[in-house]
C-alpha cells in the first residue's frame, strides 16, 4: 500500500503505538520490549510515574519521595501510601518455615511487612478517573527511609493528608481534543526511561538470572526430550552446546559466559535463539572455538 | 483541502537496539503458522528498506532471502528504527506527511526541522550528581546527512564523548515519498573510567569518565539510602569491604530520549515529538514477553478496567495471546530449576524467585510449584494445550487464577502459584500482569458461553 | 441394572432389602444396623479392610459420578436464547457448578489416596448410564439444569436432618427428576469413618504412609485452588468465589478420618454448619432459589435445549429405555454423523483423563524437593489438559444437532461415556503403549474430523488438538525408546 492510502483516526492511539513504520522489524515495537521490568531490559519504564503527582517526585520503584518543590518541601522524604482511597502498599505474608501457617513477614527493616505495589498498577485508577484533578494522598508524617504500613484508621498521628494535583501521563493534541499516544515530556525527559537499568547493561543480563525476562533473554534453549519424558537442553550462556545439559549458573562456573566475556564481546558470544534453538547463523559455528 | 492541522510522529515509542554490524537489522515479520498453531511464531523476511550511505535517501525496498542477526562477523546488526511524521489534516483523519502531502501545503521537505535529544543518566541515577548526566543533542537540523548523537558529560575526560548512535532525516524520493527519521543505535561497547586502570582494562574500548572529577568508579552503593535502585548495586563492579560493591566506573552507550519535528505552515508553527531508545537485542526475535511496554501504555491509555469499547472477541484474542507469550517465556525456562528444586543435589542452585522470596522477606526457602510437575518439557506441554483449548472458543477458565497486582505479597504456597508464576515483576515480588490484561481475560470468561458458532477466529502475533 | 456391589449394601442401608426378607435373614445374621450403638458390621464374604476398600470403592464412584452429572448440567448453561438480563445471572450460576465439580474432583482423587494409604487399588470407574446403585444418591443421568435436576443435587448434598418448607419443596422437585427419594452421600462417608476410627477393625499398620509419594497432593492437583490468606478469591465471574479443592494426602488413621470430615464437611455443611456459605449444598440451594424465583418460561432459557443421556451408540436410532424406580431414564443415541465424531472424540479424551489420572498413581513423585523428575509431573499436567480439553469439546458438543433428520431440534452435549476398561497394564513400557494407542485413536478422529466434515475445515481447536497429539505422540515415543539422553 503506499503512503497516501494509509489512513488512521486521530483518536486510534493503539493503532498509532503499534503502528509499523515501513521497514521496521516488530522488535522496533513497544510489544517487544518487556515491562514487568526489575528494572527492565529497554526501558526502565517504572519512571514515567515518577512525576504523576504535581509538587512531588518519587521514587519509580519505591512509594518513597525523593525530592519536592519548595511548596512541598516537608514532604522529601517521606512515604507515600494511599492516593484518592487506593492503597499504594500490600501485606507481605507467608510461612517462615515449611509447612507453617502463613503470617506476616516482617523484619527489622520492614517491621510492618509491608512493600510498595509497583506504580502501573497501583496507579491506574488514579491516572484513569482523577488526571487534572486534586485528590487526597496520604503520606506518612514524617521522613521514612523503610517501609511503613497504613495505620487502621485515619486520621491517625503517623500519617497526613495532602491535596495534590494528578497529572496526565500522555501529551495533549489540542486538534483532536484528547490525549496523544506520547508520553508527555514533562513526565520523562532525555535520560529518564533508561537511568534505572544496569551500567553498563551488560552486568544485570547475567547475574539477574533470568526469571522475568525469556522471552527477551533466553534461559533454556536447543531443549530436547529424554528417555525418561522429561527435559534436558542449553543454558543460553553455555559457551559449548554439548554435552547438552544446564548448567547450573552459580555466577562463577567457566562452562558459562563471563561478566568479562560480555564486557569484551557480547555481540560474539551471544546467540539469537529461534523456535527455541540457536538461529542457524550460529550452528555453524565450531564447537570449542568459542 | 488537506489542510495540515497537527503532527505526530509515528510509531510514538521506537525502541533501537544495539549492535556494531555495519548494515542494520533487516526487516520480518513473525507470524502465526495456521496449520501448526501451538508452533512458535514464523519469522519472514519483510520489504527492507535500504538507505543510500551517502545521499541518505532509500534506494530499495528488497525482500532479504534468509534473515540473519549478526554480520557473520561476531556483530550484531543494529534494529534501527524509522519514525513517520503524520499529518492530521481537515478531515480530521491521520495520514502520513509525504511530499505530495507538503506542496498541498505549500512547503517542501527542507522545510521539515528535526532535533533529537537524548541522555544517558544511569552514572547520574547512582551518584545523583548531575554533572554525571550524558546528553545529546543534534539541535535543530533540515538536511539529509547523519547527525551524531554525541554524548557529553561533566565528568568526561577532556575531549572525550560517548557515541550514542546518529540520527538521519531520510531524504524522500518519488518512490519513497513520506517524511521520516532514521535512528541509529551505538555499537554496544563498554566504556570506563580514566585514571589508573581504565586504559587499560581490557573490558573497555576506551576510557571516557575522569575520575578525578567525579565518583562513579569506586562508587558504593550505601546500604539503607532509601533512594538507591530497586534492586540495588546493579553496576559493575568489585567486592569490597564489608559486603559493598565498588563501581568499577563503567557506561554503556544505551540511551533514549525525543525526537522533535517541526513545520511551519501558513504561518502556524506545528511541532510534535516522539521518543526513542536503545537496548539489547531481542535475542528471542519470535517470542513476546507477557507484559510489554504496549501493555503498559494500553492500560495508562484506557484505564486498568475493561470497558463497553472492548468486544469480547477483543477479550478473547487478548487472553489468547496471553497464553500465547506465556508458552513463549516456558518454552525458553528451565522451569524446574526457576521452581526452586533441588537438582543434582545442589538447593538453592541458581537465581530464582524463590531465593528472592527468602532473601527479601525472610519467607521460608521451598520451591513454588510442586517440585515434581515443573520439568520445562510438561509445563511446556501444559500451556500448548491450554491454548488449543481456548482456540475452540471456550471461555477463558483460568482467569480466577490470574495474580492480582494488590496480591503480589502473598507469599503463601496458594499465592505464589498464581499466575505468571516462577517471574519477577516490577514491585520485585512475583509478576502480576496489568490490571487491564486481567480484567480483559475475565471478561471474555464471563461473556463466552452466550455465544452461538465456532471457533476464535485466527490471531495473528506481532506484525 | 444392579451392579456387583448391590448384594453388599444391605450392611449399610438395610431398607433396601426391606421387600426382601430372604436376603436379609442371612444378613441379620451378620447383624445390620446396630441402630442403638450405631456400630458398623461387617457383611459376610469380607473382613474389615476389604470391607473399607469396597465402601472406598463405591465412595469414588459416586464423587466420580457426581462430578460428572455436575458438569453436563453446567455445560448446558449459556446460549445465545438465555435473555440478557439474566447472563449476568447465569454465567454466575454455571460457575458456581463448575466449581463444585472441581471440587468434586478433589473429593475423587482423595478417595484415591486412602485407598492408596490402605493397600488398595484405585478406582476411576464409574457405571454407564443410565445406572443406579443403591449407595447412589439418585439413578446417574445427565441431565441439562432444571429447577428439578438441580433439586436432586441439593438433596444429594444435604445435611441428615435438613427439614421445612424449603426442604419439602426442594424434595419434591427432586423426586421429579430422579422418580425417587434421593439418597444422601453423607451416610457412605459415616459408615467408612466409623471403621476407620476403630483401631480392632483397622489397626494402624494398615495406613501405609510410603505410599505417600504416589498419592495425589493439593500441591499437584489443586492448581492454587484453595482458600488462601486472604480468603476465598473472587474467581472467574465477580461474584463468584472460586472454589477450594481439597486434596489431602493420608498416611495414617488420623489423617486419613480428617481427609473424610473435609471431603464430607465441603459436600453437605455437616451438623449444625447450616450456615456454612461454601458448602455444596448451600450452594446448589442458593442457586435454586434463585432459579425457583423465575417464572417458569424463563426458567427453561437458562440452559441449551440438549438431550438426556446423549450416546454414541454404534446401532444409531436405538433407544435405551430403562425403568428405574419410578423414572423412566432414556438415552438419546447421536445420529447426527458429524455431531457423533465429536462425541466421540468426547469420549476419547475423557478415557485419555481417567487413564492419565490413574497412570499418574503408578509413578512416584520426587521424595524431596527435586531429584531426578519422572513422567508424573507430564502425565499431571497431562489429565488437566484432558479437563481443558472436555471443556471445549463440550462447547462443541451443546451447539451441534443430536438428530441427522433435526438440524434445528435438540442439541446433543457431552455423552461421557465409560470405555471398555480402565485397567493399566502392569508393566510400565505397555502403560506408555496405551497411552500412544490413545493418542492415535485420537489422531485417526481429528484428521477424520478435519476432511470429511466441511463445517470442521481448517477448525481452529481440531488443528491445535491434531499439533498437541503429534507433540505427545513424540514425547511417548522418546519414552518407548528410550531415546535421547536420559538425564
Amino acid at each position: 500500500m503506499s503512503d497516501d492510502e494509509l489512513r488512521i483516526h486521530p483518536l486510534n492511539l493503539t493503532a498509532q503505538i503499534d503502528h509499523r513504520a515501513a521497514g521496521n522489524p516488530p522488535s522496533t515495537l513497544p510489544e517487544s520490549a518487556i515491562s514487568n521490568a526489575y528494572p527492565g531490559l529497554e526501558f526502565d519504564i517504572r519512571n514515567i510515574w515518577r512525576r504523576l503527582l504535581v509538587g512531588i517526585e518519587l521514587h519509580e520503584a519505591d512509594n518513597y519521595v525523593v525530592d519536592a518543590d519548595a511548596d512541598h518541601e516537608r514532604l522529601k522524604g517521606r512515604r507515600l501510601l494511599a492516593v484518592a482511597g487506593h492503597d499504594v502498599i500490600g501485606d507481605l505474608v507467608g510461612p517462615t518455615r515449611p509447612g507453617a501457617d502463613p503470617g506476616p513477614l516482617t523484619s527489622a527493616v520492614n517491621p510492618d511487612g509491608v512493600m510498595m505495589l509497583e506504580w502501573s498498577n497501583s496507579l491506574a485508577d488514579v491516572l484513569a478517573d482523577h488526571a487534572g484533578e486534586t485528590v487526597t494522598c496520604l503520606f506518612t508524617s514524617g521522613p521514612a527511609p523503610n517501609p511503613v504500613g497504613k495505620p487502621a484508621k485515619v486520621p491517625d498521628p503517623s500519617v497526613e493528608e495532602v491535596e495534590l494535583e494528578v497529572r496526565s501521563l500522555f501529551a495533549h493534541s489540542e486538534a483532536a481534543g484528547g490525549p496523544l499516544p506520547v508520553i508527555a515530556e514533562e513526565m520523562a525527559g532525555p535520560g529518564d526511561l533508561t537511568r534505572g537499568l544496569c551500567s553498563p547493561w551488560q552486568n544485570d543480563y547475567r547475574e539477574c538470572a533470568c526469571y522475568y525476562w525469556a522471552a527477551s533473554r533466553p534461559d533454556y534453549v536447543n531443549v530436547e526430550l529424554t528417555g525418561l519424558g522429561t527435559s534436558t537442553g542449553n543454558h543460553w550462556f553455555a559457551k559449548d552446546r554439548e554435552p547438552r545439559e544446564y548448567v547450573l549458573d552459580n555466577r562463577t562456573d567457566s562452562r558459562l559466559v563471563s561478566y568479562d566475556d560480555l564486557f569484551r564481546d557480547w555481540q560474539g558470544r551471544l546467540r539469537f535463539i529461534v523456535g527455541g534453538d540457536d538461529a542457524p547463523e550460529h550452528v555453524e559455528t565450531e564447537p570449542g572455538d568459542r | 483541502m488537506t489542510a495540515i492541522l497537527e503532527l505526530r510522529i509515528l510509531p510514538p515509542l521506537a525502541i533501537g537496539r544495539l549492535g556494531a554490524a555495519t548494515e542494520p537489522m533487516d526487516n520480518y515479520t513473525a507470524e502465526l503458522d495456521p496449520d501448526e498453531p501451538l508452533a512458535p511464531r514464523v519469522l519472514v523476511p519483510a520489504p527492507t528498506l535500504r538507505v543510500d550511505r551517502t545521499s541518505g535517501e532509500i534506494v530499495d525496498d528488497e525482500v532479504p532471502e534468509e534473515l540473519r542477526f549478526t554480520d557473520g562477523h561476531g556483530k550484531v546488526k543494529p534494529v534501527a528504527p524509522f519514525v513517520e511524521v503524520w499529518a492530521l489534516t481537515e478531515e480530521l483523519v491521520l495520514r502520513p506527511l509525504t511530499m505530495e502531502l507538503l506542496r498541498a501545503n505549500k512547503v517542501e521537505p527542507k522545510d521539515v526541522r528535526w532535533r533529537t535529544r537524548v541522555g544517558n543518566h544511569k552514572i547520574e541515577r547512582r551518584t545523583y550528581d548531575l554533572k554525571d548526566r550524558v546528553d545529546a543533542d543534534t539541535g535543530w537540523f533540515t538536511d539529509h546527512g547523519e547527525h551524531a548523537l554525541t554524548g557529553r558529560c561533566a565528568n568526561f575526560l577532556a575531549d572525550k564523548t560517548l557515541p550514542l548512535g546518529h540520527v538521519r532525516y531520510i531524504k524522500p524520493t518519488a518512490e519513497y515519498p513520506g517524511i521520516r527519521l532514521r535512528f541509529t543505535p551505538a555499537g554496544g561497547y563498554v566504556y570506563g573510567s580514566g585514571g589508573m586502570i581504565g586504559e587499560h582494562d581490557p573490558n573497555v574500548v576506551d576510557a571516557l569518565y575522569d575520575s578525578t572529577k567525579g565518583t562513579w568508579r569506586g562508587h558504593v552503593d550505601k546500604p539503607g539510602d532509601p533512594r538507591l535502585t530497586i534492586p540495588n548495586s546493579i553496576y559493575a563492579g568489585d567486592d569490597g569491604p564489608h559486603g559493598t560493591w565498588i563501581s568499577r566506573g563503567y557506561l554503556d552507550d544505551e540511551c533514549d530520549g525525543l525526537v522533535d519535528v517541526e513545520l511551519t505552515v501558513g504561518g502556524r508553527k506545528l511541532t510534535a515529538y516522539g521518543r526513542i531508545g536503545a537496548g539489547p537485542p531481542a535475542y528471542a526475535p519470535d517470542s513476546v514477553p507477557v507484559r510489554t511496554i504496549a501493555d503498559e501504555l494500553d492500560q495508562a491509555l484506557f484505564g486498568p478496567r475493561a470497558g463497553d469499547h472492548d468486544t469480547p472477541e477483543d477479550a478473547h484474542k487478548v487472553a489468547e495471546e496471553v497464553l500465547r507469550r506465556a508458552l513463549e517465556s516456558v518454552r525458553l525456562m528451565n522451569t524446574a530449576v526457576m521452581n526452586g528444586n533441588t537438582v543434582d543435589g545442589r538447593v538453592d542452585a541458581a537465581s530464582t524467585m524463590v531465593r528472592q522470596d527468602s532473601a527479601d522477606t525472610g519467607r521460608t526457602f521451598e520451591p513454588i510449584m510442586a517440585p515434581s510437575l515443573v520439568d520445562t518439557a510438561a509445563v511446556f506441554a501444559l500451556h500448548q494445550d491450554v491454548l488449543a483449548a481456548l482456540r475452540s472458543g471456550t471461555a477463558p477458565w483460568f482467569a480466577d487464577v490470574l495474580r492480582d497486582y494488590d496480591e503480589v505479597g502473598d507469599l503463601t504456597a496458594k499465592g505464589r502459584r498464581k499466575m505468571p508464576a516462577l517471574m519477577r515483576g516490577a514491585d520485585g515480588r512475583s509478576l502480576a500482569l496489568t490490571r487491564r490484561q486481567v480484567d480483559l481475560v475475565r471478561k471474555a470468561a464471563r461473556q463466552e458461553i452466550f455465544r452461538q458458532g465456532q471457533g476464535a477466529d485466527e490471531s495473528g502475533g506481532p506484525g | 441394572m444392579r451392579s456387583r456391589v448391590h448384594r453388599h449394601m444391605a450392611s449399610v442401608l438395610p431398607e433396601l432389602f426391606d421387600e426382601q426378607p430372604a436376603a436379609m435373614a442371612y444378613l441379620a445374621v451378620a447383624g445390620p444396623l446396630g441402630e442403638a450403638e450405631k456400630k458398623p458390621v461387617l457383611p459376610p464374604e469380607f473382613n474389615w479392610r476389604d470391607y473399607t476398600v469396597m465402601l472406598l470403592h463405591v465412595a469414588a464412584e459416586i464423587e466420580h459420578s457426581l462430578m460428572v452429572q455436575y458438569l453436563f448440567a453446567a455445560y448446558s448453561m449459556g446460549g445465545p436464547q438465555v435473555p440478557d438480563e439474566l447472563r449476568k445471572k447465569v454465567r454466575g450460576w454455571q460457575e458456581i457448578i463448575l466449581g463444585i465439580a472441581k471440587e468434586e474432583m478433589g473429593h475423587l482423587v482423595t478417595v484415591q489416596n486412602l485407598l492408596t494409604s490402605l493397600g488398595g487399588p484405585i478406582n476411576l470407574d464409574r457405571e454407564d448410564y443410565p445406572w443406579g446403585s443403591d449407595f447412589y444418591p439418585f439413578p446417574f443421568t445427565l441431565r441439562r439444569l432444571t429447577r428439578e435436576s438441580l433439586a436432586a443435587y441439593v438433596v444429594a448434598e444435604s445435611p441428615a436432618k435438613w427439614t421445612g418448607d424449603l426442604a419439602k419443596k426442594v424434595k419434591t422437585d427432586a423426586e421429579v427428576a430422579t422418580g425417587k427419594t434421593v439418597n444422601r452421600v453423607g451416610e457412605l462417608y459415616g459408615r467408612i469413618d466409623a471403621i476407620l476410627g476403630n483401631r480392632e477393625h483397622i489397626p494402624d499398620e494398615l495406613f501405609h504412609a510410603e505410599t505417600l509419594p504416589y498419592q495425589a497432593s493439593w500441591d499437584e492437583w489443586g492448581r492454587g485452588y484453595t482458600r488462601g490468606e486472604r480468603g476465598q478469591d473472587a474467581g472467574n465471574v465477580e461474584t463468584v468465589k472460586s472454589p477450594e479443592l481439597l486434596v489431602f494426602g493420608v498416611f495414617s488413621r488420623d489423617s486419613a478420618r480428617k481427609a473424610l470430615h473435609e471431603i464430607g464437611e465441603q459436600g453437605e455443611a455437616v451438623g449444625a454448619d447450616e450456615q456454612d456459605e461454601t458448602s455444596h449444598f448451600k450452594r446448589f440451594l442458593g442457586i435454586y432459589a434463585e432459579l425457583a424465583e423465575l417464572p417458569q418460561g424463563k426458567q427453561d432459557l437458562v440452559a441449551r435445549p440438549i438431550a438426556e443421556n446423549p450416546v454414541t451408540a454404534h446401532r444409531l436410532n436405538e433407544s435405551v429405555v430403562v425403568q428405574y424406580a419410578a423414572r423412566t431414564v432414556t438415552t438419546n443415541p447421536i445420529t447426527d454423523p458429524g455431531t457423533a465424531l465429536w462425541g466421540h472424540l468426547f469420549n476419547l479424551r475423557y478415557r485419555m483423563l481417567l487413564t492419565d489420572i490413574s497412570h499418574a498413581f503408578r509413578l512416584a513423585g520426587p521424595l524431596d524437593n527435586g531429584g531426578v523428575l519422572t513422567g508424573r509431573g507430564a502425565l499431571v499436567h497431562r489429565a488437566f489438559a484432558e479437563m481443558y480439553n472436555l471443556r471445549a469439546l463440550a462447547g462443541r458438543l451443546v451447539e451441534l444437532p443430536l438428530d441427522k433428520d433435526k438440524p434445528d431440534g435438540t442439541r446433543a452435549g457431552p455423552p461421557f461415556e465409560m470405555p471398555y476398561s480402565l485397567e493399566l497394564p502392569d508393566r510400565d513400557r505397555d502403560r506408555w503403549l496405551l497411552q500412544r494407542d490413545l493418542v492415535e485413536a485420537s489422531r485417526l478422529l481429528t484428521d477424520q474430523l478435519l476432511e470429511t466434515n466441511p463445517a470442521c475445515v481448517g477448525d481452529p481447536y481440531v488443528v491445535a488438538l491434531r499439533e498437541s497429539d503429534r507433540r505427545a505422540s513424540e514425547q511417548i515415543e522418546h519414552i518407548l525408546d528410550r531415546k535421547g539422553c536420559t538425564g
